[in-house]
């Protein structure tokens, strides 16, 4: 009985695990390297882009090919979020003066 | 008379809307300002003394480089500009045959509007007199061609910065570019130049003592050990203000200018943001005398 017991939450975790993980596919891959691209143009063109941003991308781009999507998407999304903080930055610091 | 106030009310309104960039331009007021912070900041420390970077500030640091000064790593990479320099006559471009004037670096040229940095002016000697570039190894901030403007600057110790900021609207605009990156935050971490080097200076980042702003510009280019790697004595531990702008840049974890433009930057010409920055942090030290190329840390 305990055996069985041991199993069905075994089934049923595993099953959880699989129904609520995410899935991802080439197409939301391509999607979100494609955005994060554009937002490092945008932060480049303003003279402001950050460090990793590009490194970034290639390692999303590099996990992509490799059919690990969900973790190409992660890594897209963190560049963006990245371009369109640097971007921020710009529009925050373009009037910059000396506290002294 | 009402056309006529009309007409001033309209006068005023666009000469208040078109000018205040420029019109609140005070280099010199900027570098009143500069000074007396660092003044206040490091009581005693007098303003020729700033040309020694953090040598001027920690006592322990300062007699360990000066018995590094007794034989200096950067005494053959000095011998091998001088070599170049004569090999391709550069002087032949330059006023006073090419020596002791870096003082006068960067400076403001009326005919193209534009700001001219040392090394700006070198690159192009090169390339008029056709110096196989990639043959010599010379790229823009380090190695060779930084050993050229290092031999360049040894001719010059002892001379005071005297960077001119003329009233054109032109040079106004390169220097408050300068100016503002200088103090704009940027990055991932958010740091800009001026949270290093004014309000932290004299302060830990690490194992690194910030050095203050004012000075900085005097002992360029520096051999660094860091550069260097385990080339003692050679030319590697060479690099421009611009190299060292470009890895400040980097440690703040910003992309630096030189990294823009697929490489274009890199090795053929300067950033015009570099060029800026160069000329508003040169402009701050003015007056103290040139003392590169120097050892850094």
């Amino acid at each position: 009985m305990k055996k069985i017991a041991i199993m069905a939450m075994t089934a049923a975790l595993t099953l959880a695990a699989c129904a609520t993980g995410p899935s991802m596919s080439e197409q939301d891959a391509n999607n979100a390297i494609s955005a994060a691209k554009s937002e490092l143009n945008k932060a480049k063109n303003v003279n402001y882009a950050w460090r990793d941003t590009g490194k970034m991308i290639k390692a999303a781009e590099k996990a992509a090919k490799e059919g690990e999507y969900e973790k190409a998407v992660d890594l897209a999304n963190e560049a963006e979020k990245q371009s369109e903080l640097a971007q921020k930055q710009s529009r925050e610091q373009k009037d910059a003066e000396p506290i002294i | 008379m009402r056309k006529l106030i009309i007409a001033l009310t309209a006068l005023s309104v666009l000469g208040g809307a078109s000018a205040p960039a420029v019109a609140k331009t005070d280099p010199q007021s900027d570098l009143n300002e500069f000074r007396q912070y660092f003044y206040k900041k490091f009581p005693g420390v007098k303003l020729q003394e700033f040309g020694d970077g953090i040598y001027a500030i920690d006592k322990v640091r300062r007699d360990e480089w000066q018995l590094m000064e007794e034989f200096p790593s950067y005494e053959d990479g000095v011998n091998r500009g001088r070599k170049l320099f004569e090999k391709y006559d550069i002087g032949s471009c330059f006023k006073n045959g090419g020596k002791g004037i870096k003082q006068h670096y960067p400076y403001f040229d009326k005919q193209s509007g534009s700001v001219r940095t040392l090394e700006g002016d070198l690159m192009a000697c090169l390339k008029r007199k056709n110096v196989d570039l990639k043959a010599e190894k010379l790229r823009f901030f380090k190695g060779n061609f930084a050993a050229i403007a290092a031999y360049m600057a040894y001719t010059s110790r002892g001379e005071k910065q005297n960077v001119v900021v003329p009233d054109d609207e032109r040079a106004l605009d390169v220097y408050e570019k300068g100016k503002q990156f200088f103090y704009a935050k940027r990055g991932q971490l958010n740091m800009s130049c001026a949270d290093c080097h004014v309000y932290n200076s004299g302060m830990m980042a690490r194992g690194n003592l910030l050095s203050p702003g004012l000075g900085q510009t005097s002992h360029f280019p520096v051999w660094r050990r860091k550069w260097a790697g385990g080339d003692e004595t050679g030319v590697k531990g060479f690099g421009t203000i611009q190299r060292r702008y470009s890895g400040c840049n980097k440690q703040v974890r910003a992309l630096p200018m030189n990294a823009y433009n697929s490489g274009k930057y890199k090795t053929e010409t300067q950033h015009p943001t570099y060029v800026a920055l160069e000329y508003f942090h040169t402009y701050m030290s003015n007056g103290i005398r040139l003392n590169g190329p120097a050892i850094r840390q």
